[in-house]
């Protein structure tokens, strides 16, 4: 409980966590009460924002080009890309916990083929082979998940390996080693503590880079498909109308950037907080 | 010392080379072990029957595997990446006409990122610990935090609804330039059209800022730290107490020692580049690789973007052993 505190007493991580508190907050109260469809079509295109609806709310952000409603449509893509996000790190984080693992303890030639593997796969950079993936499996929100994530398991099988590798030969562990406990539970007892703050900081860092994949696969045509709402493609179509209307491109810009700085914030902060020789400075800065 | 050197080389240079085979198996796989017929993957959905039969034949398609791998890599060891079917032309024709423009946007954004970045960190380190480090410490996560997209969105406004200067493209299509060098820049020039060159150098502006202003603060950042890291060692101490001039001090010990870790983050950026420059390409109708990408996946036209991604590919492990290589020779310590 004390050490949550501390967490929280970073003003970083306090910034990071209101603001996307507040954009969830607006989110649900979107989907719940909005009195627009997400991909209802009317005549009323290109409307300016605050401009008067029919209804009580009036258009927030305007409309876009095929006269929907641009503020439903963000916050339902705020929803659709923390999911996308979520996934995608779900995904990749526990595929590259078991890779650094079992590669990090085991040692030898299963190390060094997993891992050259892993360098394989970092060696292209991640949005082309994305980019790369997602046409082979063709253009959809799933594809583009799996996409993602396998382009980004090397960034945690080697932060996992590396940790293992540091614990591996302390005293605790060749004792447990000597007193005939089994590796699974030596991995689960003992190393896995050691892992978990790590892994937590560099998933959060990540779940902004997932946001800014996806979004980018679906800015060129790769990912989510019309009329889902998605930030990258409702910027992409946006951007074909921009001189005409800045708003169906800018708003949902916004939106994302808010939400890519908050998970950025927390997660600095979390590294700042792990690495003590840097806590005392970033006490004293911020 | 040069022995180590020359022997790192051969090292690091082997090593990209089995990266690059590792890329190229990757993308070997990606288009062959999946379900369905790779040369439907090739032709795209609306592939003629004579088309699908003249691919087979031509990538050995109807073989196993591996005598399949055996024609794809040796086509591509005499640089033959394919054909665009649906382009209509051949990938390697297209892949080198879009070159050069996307190579000049990224040199000219790194270039501006670098006037920007180092001196500017240089002085802020000077500076460290006054209000104006604080305000940029605490507000640099912004800088890199800011989507691409975003960015040229709202350059592409500024530049174009704000100020009304030309954006979008290379050049004006009135302006007829021989191509000498392939770089927009210098072609208007030694064509001497001045007019021409004034208009090439306003639509780079806009995408490059793109690229380079999330770099720049990067930049920013790691200069600060890197010089601040390197000011409080006691060799600079002791050429302090010497009363060395301070300059002499900022350039021969600091600077020197500081580059080494800017080198390596230039080196590792250059992705954030790569990817920058697909959406930056695609925001400004930029002609360049970037913008060829996102045209073969709105077409489906799985060669070319095949062929793209190879290419990035290779262009990215080659500059990440020309940054290691450079880094040995800067800073001899370093071994392997």
């Amino acid at each position: 409980m004390g050490e949550l505190k501390t967490i929280l007493s970073i003003k970083r991580i306090r910034y990071g966590i209101t603001t996307l508190m507040i954009l969830a907050i607006i989110s649900i109260l979107t989907i719940l009460i909005t009195p627009f469809k997400y991909d209802r079509i009317t005549y009323n295109v290109h409307l300016p924002p605050l401009s008067s609806s029919d209804n009580i709310w009036p258009h927030i952000f305007g409309t876009d080009s095929l006269g929907r409603d641009v503020f439903t449509r963000t916050f339902y893509a705020f929803m659709l890309d923390i999911s996308c996000g979520l996934a995608i790190v779900g995904i990749s984080g526990s595929i590259g916990l078991v890779i650094g693992l079992i590669a990090g303890y085991l040692g030898g030639a299963v190390d060094a083929v997993l891992m050259r593997l892993m360098d394989i796969v970092i060696s292209i950079p991640g949005f082309i082979l994305a980019i790369a993936i997602a046409a082979v499996l063709g253009a959809s929100l799933v594809n583009a998940i799996i996409a993602v994530a396998i382009v980004t398991i090397p960034i945690y099988a080697r932060l996992v390996r590396s940790i293992v590798l540091s614990v591996k030969e302390s005293l605790f562990i060749l004792a447990a080693k000597e007193a005939g406990i089994s590796g699974v539970r030596i991995i689960f007892k003992h190393i896995m503590p050691h892992i978990i703050p790590m892994f937590i900081t560099q998933a959060t860092l990540e779940l902004s880079n997932a946001i800014l994949y996806i979004a980018a696969l679906s800015f060129i045509g790769l990912g989510v498909q019309e009329p889902t709402p998605e930030w990258g493609l409702m910027m992409s179509i946006g951007r074909r109308y921009i001189m005409e209307a800045w708003w169906p491109a800018v708003f949902p810009g916004i939106v994302m950037f808010l939400t890519v700085l908050a998970f950025n914030l927390i997660g600095d902060g979390l590294r700042d907080y792990l690495d003590p020789k840097k806590r005392f400075s970033i006490v004293k800065l911020i | 010392m040069d022995r180590n050197i020359i022997s790192y080389f051969f090292l690091r240079l082997i090593q990209s080379i089995f990266s690059i085979l590792g890329a190229v198996i990757i993308i070997f796989i990606l288009s062959r072990v999946l379900p369905g017929n790779p040369a439907i993957a090739i032709l795209g959905p609306k592939a003629t029957p004579e088309n699908i039969e003249r691919v087979m034949k031509e990538w050995g398609l109807d073989k196993n595997y591996l005598e399949q791998f055996s024609i794809y890599i040796s086509r591509l060891v005499q640089g033959d990446l394919g054909n665009s079917y649906i382009m209509g032309i051949s990938v390697n024709k297209l892949v080198i006409e879009r070159l050069p423009a996307s190579f000049e946007l990224v040199v000219f954004a790194f270039i501006i990122s670098l006037i920007i970045g180092i001196p500017l960190g240089i002085f802020i380190a000077k500076k460290h610990d006054s209000k104006l480090d604080l305000i940029f410490s605490s507000t640099s996560i912004l800088g890199f935090s800011f989507p691409t997209m975003l960015l040229g969105i709202l350059l592409l406004l500024f530049f174009g609804l704000g100020l009304h200067l030309p954006v979008g493209g290379r050049l004006d299509p009135r302006y007829t330039i021989k191509v000498y060098t392939g770089f927009m820049l210098i072609d208007t020039l030694l064509n001497g059209n001045i007019a021409a060159f004034i208009d090439a150098f306003l639509r780079i502006i806009p995408p490059a800022l793109t690229l380079a202003i999330p770099l720049t603060c990067l930049m920013v950042r790691f200069t600060r730290n890197s010089v601040l890291e390197v000011m409080m060692q006691d060799f600079v101490k002791t050429a302090k107490m010497k009363r060395l001039p301070e300059s002499i001090v900022m350039y021969r010990h600091i600077l020197r020692n500081a580059l080494v870790p800017i080198i390596t983050i230039a080196g590792l950026y250059f992705a954030v580049l790569v990817t920058g420059d697909i959406i930056v390409e695609t925001i400004f109708a930029w002609p360049g690789l970037g913008r060829l990408i996102w045209e073969a996946v709105t077409l489906r036209d799985y060669m070319v973007i095949q062929g793209a991604v190879l290419v990035v590919s290779i262009i990215y492990i080659s500059v990440n052993a020309i940054v290691d290589i450079l880094y040995f020779y800067i800073d001899p310590r370093i071994k392997g």
